[in-house]
């Protein structure tokens, strides 16, 4: 694959593809999360390793093992139970080396459509190993994004008074919205 | 009774007021048919994996619970999609990625991971006015957005609106407006009884506490 | 704590096994059903250009290999024969439109090689040539007599139009169906290009508006066609059941071929060559006095011009003059090129004795720019681009301006065409013939 190309998706998953603002993937973490920039940029960095392990397990489990022996419709169980590995395994080692700093996001990524969903794309796009790497670490920078930006705009948001209907969630998905129409731009 | 029942399917509802299932909800509302789609699928999800997990939450250990319900869930998926797939192919296509996406979607985990144990018909029960709830929200989004997005109902154009239409509404962005005010909306209704807050925070707190138990040590 | 990891482990493990064996039950029940719905939404195209289709069998597709068919033009995606001997379904897709766009298209061929279905799937261009031109292919054969061109988007219909060929060579060249056969008229129309070259565009595709008849109007003529630039009229006409094709230019001067594009003038039947004369000089418009009144003005005022005959000109030159001014002795012609958008872009030249061009000038430098954007034209410095030239410095990229193509493209066309002309007026002596 060549270079511009692989750079093409990734931009594509971090601009206009956007997996919380555009695609609605993960829009849940993104619009509960609360905690400031830092926290944000932990649970994107987390969801972006998660993506990026999956993601390399999923594309030969997709080529080598369903593809070949015809059980396509074995994939959206193998694929969860991937994740569900993945994210085991993850906090597990994580847990060990850091104490649980970032541990605790593992079990909200396992219920993250965007992993699942990025891994289902990344099959149903027909990704090569490396350009399947490179639209995990599209999505998550773009989720990482997400995250970090409107986490600014909610702590914003949260020092001000908002109408009794509005409160809560209906202007953070206000503000969502103005970012995701944003991204648009870029299409 | 029955007021009570419609007011808890207003003031609880998964979509609206707890926000679950909101993936699904704004990405496939832009049009009546994919809503119904979506919406008749989990609902049948919902209440085959409650009634699986009523019946076996027992015997599996508390550790994995969690897994196990994802697991659950997305076989019912998995099973759901090939039958839509082979007789509905036009309402397949529209569902895109987000059928898929549902299997790890908190609105079915939360009714999977809620019946674990429960009493059989009590879990049918619940999982299935959830559901219904759920089907209703995205009913009326899905019309709001395409009546008023490509004027059109159910795919059938409506030509007396068709200058009137604002085509913003059925993009992404617009999804997150129809949604935010739809929510407000109900929070008016509500008058106090319970804010919208995004109910995955309960789930998440209860999986946050329950992580040391759920996914290993 | 293990046994609990143990089991947990199994629990996960069984969970996973039950559902990939449900699935692969259902999956036995529904995917036969989910590969029929999938073909069917293949063939939804095929049928509805052939809707009596009982199925289609592949013989050629562009993804696919291992076709037997041979000589398949580019432009063919895919060719499938009907079943039940009803006939063909092809599935085309041409580039050459006005965007470079895909324009897509699937047409059905009956067993007697006529057009029997066909329909527009993918049209991206702006233009659009109308929904009733597909259907003008109707009942057509491989030598399409009577479908044209829409005018205003030849581009498009052209690109539309050599596809449906396409399609056609595909089935011949393979034996699937046989040649249609050419009309009389189509194949004497065929010739347009060559024997009247000023008719035509730069692409080699004559512009001409077609003259309704009324029944009974003529004995012999039975298409008049005016050219668009002006410059003169076809008409095919018949004697007997002889087709012939006659033209004539602007200063009234016709020849008459006949199909095999023999020149037949001096043995046509006179009668026919007396209609078709009577109704050039009836319908032909005059450029006489606006020609002589610039070309004047180009030399001097007071110039004498005399009107010089171009009976073997068939090219975009209307007009040929002898100019005197005082003692010197210059040629003037007038051209009219079809430039952009099919506009004739009026041209003047003159030339001093030994062929050199003097001076030039247009009636309005209609250059467009390529892509509808105002080009804006020094013309003093490109008219004086134009002084000094021959026919033997001439290349014809003197005229050309980069961005402007097809309109400068129309200038150097007039200029070539003056060349010739001067050449053919003075070997003639240049006074009379």
């Amino acid at each position: 694959m060549e270079f511009k190309e692989i750079m093409l998706i990734i931009l594509a998953g971090v601009l206009f593809n956007n997996f919380a603002l555009e695609r609605f993937l993960g829009v849940t973490p993104l619009l509960g999360s609360r905690g400031g920039a830092g926290k944000a940029a932990r649970m994107g960095l987390a969801v972006t390793i998660v993506m990026l392990v999956t993601a390399a397990l999923a594309w030969p489990l997709q080529t080598l093992v369903l593809d070949k022996l015809n059980l396509g419709y074995l994939q959206l169980l193998a694929f969860v139970a991937v994740v569900l590995a993945v994210v085991y395994l993850a906090e597990l080692i994580v847990n060990r080396a850091m104490h649980g700093s970032l541990g605790v996001y593992f079990p909200i990524i396992a219920l993250n459509s965007a992993v699942l969903g990025l891994a289902v794309d990344n099959a149903a796009e027909g990704y090569g190993f490396w350009a399947s790497m490179a639209a995990a670490l599209g999505a998550g920078l773009g989720f990482m994004l997400a995250l970090v930006l409107f986490s600014g705009v909610q702590s914003r948001i949260d020092e001000k008074y908002v109408h009794r209907a509005f409160r809560g969630l209906p202007v953070s998905l206000l503000a969502a919205s103005i970012m995701s129409m944003v991204l648009v731009a870029f299409k | 009774m029955k007021d009570n029942k419609f007011r808890a399917a207003i003031a609880k509802n998964p979509v609206l007021a707890l926000f679950l299932g909101a993936c699904p909800a704004m990405a496939l509302t832009t049009g009546l048919i994919p809503a119904l789609g979506i919406g008749c699928a989990a609902l049948l999800v919902l209440v085959l994996s409650a009634a699986v997990m009523s019946l076996l939450g027992k015997a599996i250990p508390e550790k994995a619970r969690v897994p196990a319900c994802i697991l659950v869930v997305a076989g019912f998926v998995s099973i759901v999609q090939l039958f839509m797939n082979a007789f509905l192919p036009a309402v397949y296509g529209m569902m895109g990625i987000y059928l898929a996406a549902a299997a790890v979607n908190l609105l079915f985990f939360g009714a999977a991971e809620e019946s674990c144990g429960a009493g059989f018909g009590a879990a049918l029960g619940r999982s299935f006015m959830t559901g219904l709830s759920f089907v209703l929200a995205l009913a009326v989004m899905g019309a709001i957005r395409e009546v008023f997005g490509s004027a059109s109902i159910a795919g059938v154009a409506l030509p007396f609106l068709e200058n009137y239409k604002i085509p913003f509404l059925t993009q992404s962005a617009g999804g997150f407006v129809v949604f935010a005010i739809l929510i407000a909306v109900i929070n008016c209704f509500d008058r106090g009884e319970r804010q919208a807050q995004p109910g995955f925070a309960a789930a998440a707190a209860g999986l946050v506490d329950a992580a040391p138990a759920g996914e290993g040590e | 704590m293990k046994k609990d990891n143990f089991k947990s482990a199994l629990a996960l493990i069984l969970i996973f096994a039950v559902f990939a064996l449900i699935l692969a039950g259902v999956n036995v029940f529904t995917a036969p059903i989910i590969e029929s719905n999938g073909s069917a939404q293949e063939l939804a195209p095929l049928l509805s250009v052939m809707p009596e289709a009982k199925g289609f069998e592949t013989l050629y597709d562009v993804n696919a290999s291992g076709s037997t068919l041979a000589e398949v033009p580019e432009t063919v995606q895919g060719i499938y024969a009907e079943t039940s001997g009803l006939g063909y379904a092809l599935r085309l897709s041409t580039t050459q439109g006005y965007t470079g766009e895909p324009i897509e298209l699937t047409m059905a061929v009956d067993a007697e090689g006529k057009i029997s279905g066909i329909e527009l799937t993918a049209y991206p261009d702006s233009k659009d040539f109308g929904a009733e031109y597909p259907g003008s292919f109707l009942g057509q054969d491989s030598a399409m007599a009577e479908v044209g061109l829409v005018a205003g988007v030849t581009y498009s219909s052209k690109a539309f139009k050599d596809a449906v060929s396409d399609g056609f060579a595909a089935l011949i060249a393979n034996g699937l169906v046989g040649a249609g056969v050419k009309s009389d008229a189509q194949l004497l129309l065929e010739q347009l290009p060559a024997v009247f070259p000023g008719m035509v565009n730069a692409e080699g595709v004559a512009q001409y508006e077609e003259r309704e008849l009324a029944g009974g109007e003529f004995t012999y003529i039975q298409q008049v066609m005016k050219a668009a630039n002006g410059c003169g009229f076809a008409y095919v006409a018949a004697d007997g059941d002889k087709s012939y094709l006659a033209v004539c230019n602007a200063q009234g001067a016709c020849r008459v071929y006949d199909a095999e594009g023999a020149d037949v003038t001096g043995s046509v039947n006179p009668s026919l060559l007396e209609e078709v004369t009577a109704d050039a000089a009836a319908n032909q418009e005059v450029f006489a006095e606006r020609e002589m009144s610039r070309l004047g003005k180009l030399v001097a005022e007071g110039a004498e011009l005399t009107a010089l005959p171009l009976d073997n000109v068939f090219s975009t030159v209307t007009g040929a003059y002898l100019i005197k001014d005082g003692g010197t002795e210059y040629y003037g012609f007038s051209a009219r090129a079809l430039g952009y958008s099919n506009l004739p872009m009026i041209c003047y030249f003159v030339l001093d004795g030994n062929g050199a061009i003097v001076a030039m000038t247009a009636e309005e430098f209609i250059l467009m720019g390529d892509y509808f954007t105002d080009y804006e034209l020094d013309e003093a410095q490109y008219k004086a681009g134009f002084a000094g030239l021959t026919a033997d410095t001439w290349t014809g990229e003197q005229a050309l301006i980069s961005g402007a193509t097809v309109s400068s493209n129309a200038v150097a066309d007039a200029a070539t065409d003056v060349f010739d002309a001067f050449k053919t007026v003075t070997e003639n002596g240049g006074e009379g013939q």
